[in-house]
């Protein structure tokens, strides 16, 4: 930032000279630089207050899947997060993020006047979303508590910490934690967290946010769809809590745990579960371990469902506008992850890139348990090895490509095969 | 200049401003609105006499199909399957009439998932026959849409290949049609008892359009939304029921692929378009049709000559619809388009009238 400094004030300086001489042509007042130099400072100072940082992926799949075999290949500009940072003092920041996934979303209305009536036509131009994923304020009191209000990140999990592309092997994020939790999971609340314990090893994070709608709730994907982001608003009938406890160890790795609490019911559409509690718990144990040239991350994480069964007889009754898919949930999801990478690069000459080879292996259930009555559907325990390389052409930009080959709980027609091939990156002020 | 009144200025000031207010009354009494006609007749009878009777029936076919299945289970012979089979031929055409509606509590209800989703998930309906719970009525109602209804209930009679004998059932099979096909009249009872004035009475929405409906605020909105659903259902059945199967020359796409029940399917979903056009399903009535031939009676002849060319095509197709996928697309492209024409006419001549009345 030093750097930056220096260099921004010494052109805000010569385009003042430049100025200054063409338009008035005279020799300059010794007075006059010294309020140059005070205003570039200022200015520079008021720019040293914002900050910016960025990630993106754009993938390209090969899928050979038996359980669906017109599935297309495709390519996806899966995301690009923009982070703006506004510093008001040194306690007090503005964080905002916003995503474009997919390649955004646009739609136009036209008037199409070669149809024979001359109709008034809605184009959606593309698909996509473009979303405001964090809104917030951060109140820094003491390391070892500050504040955060608004909208905000959830960091349940292991994928939440590893958000980035060049921190996490597979091609895209955790398969079983994207199955299961939304990813990423934001809400509006409350976020209180620090440091603490002797050396600050402990790193804490609370929160009380607002909760789930489970109407959202399937087979497949069990709370994960009850993320509400359908609506202008977001019901907040239901607030729920979430926690996280790290104990960090050398080179930025972390073991620790992290968990959820919170009904649903009452954030559904209509109050069609209405004094029926719906209370979603889960909790996980992690670990992301990094030695010099090898990593080694993994998490267990186990979830309950309240009255899942009243819950899928009410999603059953789902109007079709609502687009839900009104599939039976489960009231226990199982899963766990081990994946471990090597810079191969290591064993050579070349010590200003990085090859990773990677593998990894992931098992979840979504359906692990079910209530009495409800069919324990075999194809939603599935199991994936993955294997494939990470090549860093520079520490900020990776080539990723990888198979994965996942098996369904079902007796025939199970595998599904997906060949990826993709590029990351991520990039901030803050490292100049 | 110096103006002075007399008697001859002041008379035909008089006389101007005389004028001036009679022109002045006779516009104002051409532009005060005249009250516009009432389509709540037509409203009301597609919403009691088509609709609601369509449910109704759906329903009692639905019943005759579950105590068909009994007797098959209790009796199980050819002669029985036969008859439980043409019961389930007998309840599709009901429902494949009502296609032209699918608003209502069939939408909100979310029933029309529940009781026709295809294609069958066989995997994961091979998965629960291999299971041991016990498959009563409700643990069926509680499975996923493409688990139960009526391709459920066919793929079970019929077998995947379409020439299942009575012999080739087992034990859990039995079980889970008993339990499926009482799914089904379960669910086509909720919904005939929705509409019905004696039951919850939805119907009430469509004969009280533009007074106390809370849904249709004018009886323009409610007929928008009976054309808009006879638009729908022209859609799905081109492009979707007879257009994917076609394109992609794949049999797995075909609804009611196992019985060989498609054309039946096609034209029925042809009819619901007619039923709500005209106004009739047992009775005559008044209906779209008799909207529309006050803009223009040769459109409204025309959109009926256009059903019936529809169905007709939809008939000549020669053999199964399975056998002319591939063997006869010029037959089923005839078809195909002849119902793309219903759409067309639909949606840029039928809706432009109802929208500008």
């Amino acid at each position: 930032m030093k750097n930056g400094f220096t260099i921004l004030s010494f052109v805000i300086i010569l385009l003042g000279h430049q100025v200054e001489g063409f338009g008035q042509n005279t020799t300059s007042n010794p007075n006059d630089s010294t309020q140059q130099v005070q205003l570039a400072e200022k200015l520079a100072k008021a720019i040293s207050k914002l900050s910016m940082k960025a990630y993106g992926v754009v993938n390209y799949y090969n899928y050979d899947w038996q359980t669906d075999p017109d599935r297309r290949d495709a390519v996806d500009i899966e995301r690009i997060n923009m982070y703006m940072k506004y510093r008001f003092t040194d306690k007090i920041t503005l964080k905002t993020e916003f995503e474009i996934e997919h390649g955004g979303t646009g739609a136009t209305m036209e008037l199409d006047k070669f149809e024979e009536f001359g109709e008034f036509e809605t184009e959606i131009e593309a698909g996509g979303a473009v979303l405001l994923e964090q809104l917030n304020i951060t109140f820094n009191y003491k390391p070892w508590l500050n504040i955060r209000a608004g909208r905000l990140k959830l960091y349940v999990g292991v994928s939440s910490k590893l958000d980035l592309p060049v921190d996490y092997f597979t091609g895209y994020r955790s398969t079983m934690e994207n199955t299961i939790l939304p990813l990423g999971w934001y809400e509006v609340g409350l976020e209180a967290f620090g440091d603490i314990g002797l050396k600050k090893k402990w790193s804490y994070k609370l929160y009380l946010v607002n909760g789930l709608s489970s109407s959202g709730f399937s087979s497949a994907n069990w709370i994960k769809r009850g993320f509400q982001r359908r609506f202008e608003v977001a019901n907040a009938e239901n607030l729920a809590v979430a926690g996280r406890f790290d104990y960090n160890l050398k080179n930025k790795s972390w073991v620790g745990v992290s968990g959820y609490f919170g009904n649903s019911n009452d954030n559904r559409p209509k109050p069609d579960l209405e004094g029926v509690p719906g209370h979603v718990s889960i909790v996980d144990a992690h670990a992301c371990l990094n030695f010099k040239k090898f990593k080694v991350r993994s998490m267990l994480m186990y979830g309950h469902l309240q009255n899942s069964d009243l819950i899928s007889e009410a999603n059953r009754n789902l109007s079709n506008n609502l687009n839900e898919k009104r599939t039976p949930v489960g009231s226990d999801m199982l899963g766990f992850f081990v994946e471990s990478g090597y810079d191969v690069l290591s064993f050579t000459k070349v010590k200003d890139k990085q090859l990773f080879v990677f593998g990894r292996y992931d098992f979840y259930d979504t359906m692990y348990g079910v209530e009495p009555g409800i069919f324990k559907n075999p194809r939603w325990e599935r199991s994936a090895v993955t294997f494939g390389i990470n090549y860093f052409p520079h520490p900020e930009v990776v080539i990723k490509s990888h198979y994965a080959m996942r098996t369904l709980g079902l007796a025939v027609d199970n595998k599904e095969n997906t060949f990826l091939i993709g590029i990351g990156f991520k990039f901030s002020t803050r490292n100049y | 200049m110096k103006t002075q009144l007399n008697w001859r200025n002041t008379t035909a000031i008089g006389l101007g401003l005389m004028a001036m207010t009679f022109t002045s009354c006779k516009k104002d009494s051409t532009e005060t609105p005249t009250a516009k006609k009432s389509y709540s007749a037509n409203i009301s009878n597609i919403g009691t006499n088509v609709i609601t009777q369509t449910y109704k029936e759906l329903a009692s076919k639905s019943a005759i199909l579950y105590s068909e299945v009994v007797k098959l289970k209790d009796n199980q012979t050819a002669s029985n399957l036969d008859i439980a089979r043409g019961a389930w031929r007998d309840t599709r055409v009901p429902w494949e009439k009502s296609e032209g509606f699918l608003f209502g509590p069939v939408d909100t209800k979310g029933i029309d998932p529940a009781i026709d989703s295809w294609p069958v998930n066989k995997i994961d309906l091979d998965a629960v026959l291999a299971g041991s719970d016990a498959l009563t009525e409700s643990f069926i109602d509680a499975l996923a849409g493409e688990l139960k209804g009526f391709h459920t209930i066919e793929y079970l009679l019929w077998g995947g290949t379409g020439n299942k004998q009575v012999g080739d059932f087992t034990a859990r099979e039995f079980e889970y049609l008993l339990s499926v096909t009482e799914n089904l009249k379960n669910k086509t009872k909720i919904l005939a008892d929705s509409w019905d004035p004696a039951g919850e009475n939805f119907v009430k929405n469509l004969t009280e359009a533009g007074t106390s409906s809370s849904i249709y605020l004018t009886e323009k909105s409610a007929l928008q939304e009976l054309v808009q659903g006879m638009i729908g259902i022209a859609d799905e059945v081109a492009n979707g029921k007879i257009n994917d199967p076609l394109s992609q020359q794949d049999l797995s796409k075909e609804e009611s692929q196992f019985s060989h029940n498609s054309k039946n399917d096609f034209a029925n979903n042809v009819r619901s378009i007619s039923n709500v056009y005209n106004g009739k399903f047992n009775v005559n009535g008044l209906g779209i049709y008799d909207v529309v031939k006050e803009s223009d009676q040769n459109l409204a002849d025309r959109l009926n000559d256009e059903i019936n060319a529809a169905i007709t095509a939809i008939d000549n197709i020669p053999g199964t619809f399975s056998d002319a996928v591939f063997n006869n697309q010029a037959a089923v492209n005839e078809a195909k388009d002849k119902i793309t024409v219903i759409q067309t006419t639909l949606e840029s001549e039928i809706l432009p009238i109802i929208n500008n009345l």
